[in-house]
């Protein structure tokens, strides 16, 4: 072989061979993720995270990973990942406090809000600001707003950033407006609805629903005395009356149950508004475990 | 030589293998399959009639992402046969209009189209 293929040869193989070193580099990665590609991130990072020499780099790619599926709300695969990191040797010792925080984000993604309130709390105080700050949103989420502002209150006299304080601050006002919420209440959307159909439906804003139950449950009425006319004047019993009571009442009950359901589903979107303006100044606060 | 370009070639091919798909949550984490255990019973049979035959020979779409006659049927198994009545003429007869879209949440449907989510009515 000539002087020239040889030449050539040796540095293909050194390229192949030292390409594992470098692959270090998470800028491209950092890019995507900074773009919303999580999915291009995740699969940049895994390669990288394969090829990782050092603890440091081993976590710089699974912290990055880790953040990547909470952006892309993927928390099944997050609280696998988190596992790992619990689970497995080659990390930095900082490495676990932050693979619980996210062990627990992974369960309140999953609505598992109980169990994210339990892995949190099981590291403060120790922990520093993110655990107990999500804490207090998942104290909020399950109705224990008094436990979050005393939870909260506490954080704040310790040494935070200006945006951890911030947040916080935003987090506590936005506390203090649940109990200003509007409320409808199912009993009076029921009652209303027996006594006129429809009414309980334009009560909680439902005014399509509320005319369609007015019309129909009236129509049905108008139907049911027609047909009772009939039977006093044509008939000797009441049978097609008794079939309309019964349709009609039917028709009626379904209205107020449902005047009943819609206020309840009225309060719900109201608390699910609160809660979203509650997390958003807190999860909105950059985690940055690599750093 | 030969023996310096098979070794590159190993490295390079085993480089291409190296990734998984992001998505995939990996070895078996021990979570079984989703099997309907349940025989069908006269209500899926009266189910599939109606979808076969009468539903798809009409010409409107239900705008909800859990269809009417699924939401029917749920609400009787749930529910019982009194309240899931009372919960199927509510959704068929009084909230089953275009104009829902501004009262509940949309949700994207297999196909790219937005449908609404009243699934608080058969959970609660």
């Amino acid at each position: 072989m000539t002087t020239f293929w040889k030449i050539n040869l040796t540095g293909l193989l050194a390229l192949i061979l030292t390409s594992g070193l470098g692959a270090q580099d998470f800028g491209f990665a950092q890019a995507l993720m900074d773009e919303g590609d999580t999915f291009r991130a995740i699969t940049v990072l895994k390669q990288i995270r394969y090829e990782a020499r050092s603890p440091e780099a081993l976590w710089g790619a699974q912290s990055r990973i880790l953040e990547s599926y909470w952006l892309a709300g993927k928390f099944e695969n997050l609280q696998m990942e988190a596992e790992k990191v619990s689970g497995e040797s080659g990390y930095p010792q900082s490495a676990g406090a932050w693979a619980l925080v996210y062990q627990g984000l992974a369960l309140y993604g999953l609505g598992q809000t109980a169990g994210a309130h339990k892995t949190w709390s099981g590291m403060a105080p120790q922990g520093g600001f993110f655990p107990r700050a999500y804490q207090g949103l998942a104290l909020a989420k399950q109705g224990y707003e008094t436990l979050t502002k005393t939870l909260w209150t506490q954080a704040l006299k310790d040494p935070l950033s200006a945006p951890e304080t911030l947040a916080l601050q935003k987090a506590l006002g936005i506390l203090e407006t649940r109990n200003q919420l509007d409320q409808r209440s199912p009993w009076l959307a029921g009652i209303l609805s027996a006594v006129i159909p429809g009414a309980g439906q334009g009560y909680t804003g439902h005014w399509v629903d509320a005319v369609g139950a007015f019309f129909t449950v009236g129509l049905l009425g108008l139907a049911t005395y027609g047909v009772y006319l009939y039977d006093s004047h044509f008939s000797d019993n009441y049978v097609y009356t008794g079939i309309g009571i019964s349709l009609t009442s039917l028709f009626h009950l379904a209205n107020i149950f449902g005047a009943a359901q819609t206020a309840g589903y009225f309060n719900r979107r109201q608390t699910d508004d609160y809660i979203k303006r509650l997390e958003e100044p807190i999860l909105a606060l950059p985690r940055n475990p690599w750093k | 030589m030969r023996r310096a370009w098979i070794i590159a070639l190993g490295l390079l091919v085993g480089g291409l293998g190296a990734g998984e798909e992001p998505w995939e949550p990996g070895p078996s984490r021990g979570i079984p399959p989703l099997v309907q255990t349940q025989e069908p019973d006269v209500l899926d049979h009266l189910m599939d009639f109606y979808q076969r035959e009468i539903s798809d020979k009409t010409i409107s779409r239900c705008p909800f992402h859990t269809s009417c006659s699924y939401f029917a049927l749920e609400s009787l198994r749930r529910h019982g046969a009194f309240m899931g009545t009372l919960r199927a003429l509510d959704r068929l007869f009084y909230r089953e209009h275009p104009q829902a879209r501004f009262y509940y949440p949309l949700v994207k449907a297999p196909g790219g189209k937005r449908k609404i989510n009243d699934d608080y009515f058969l959970e609660n």
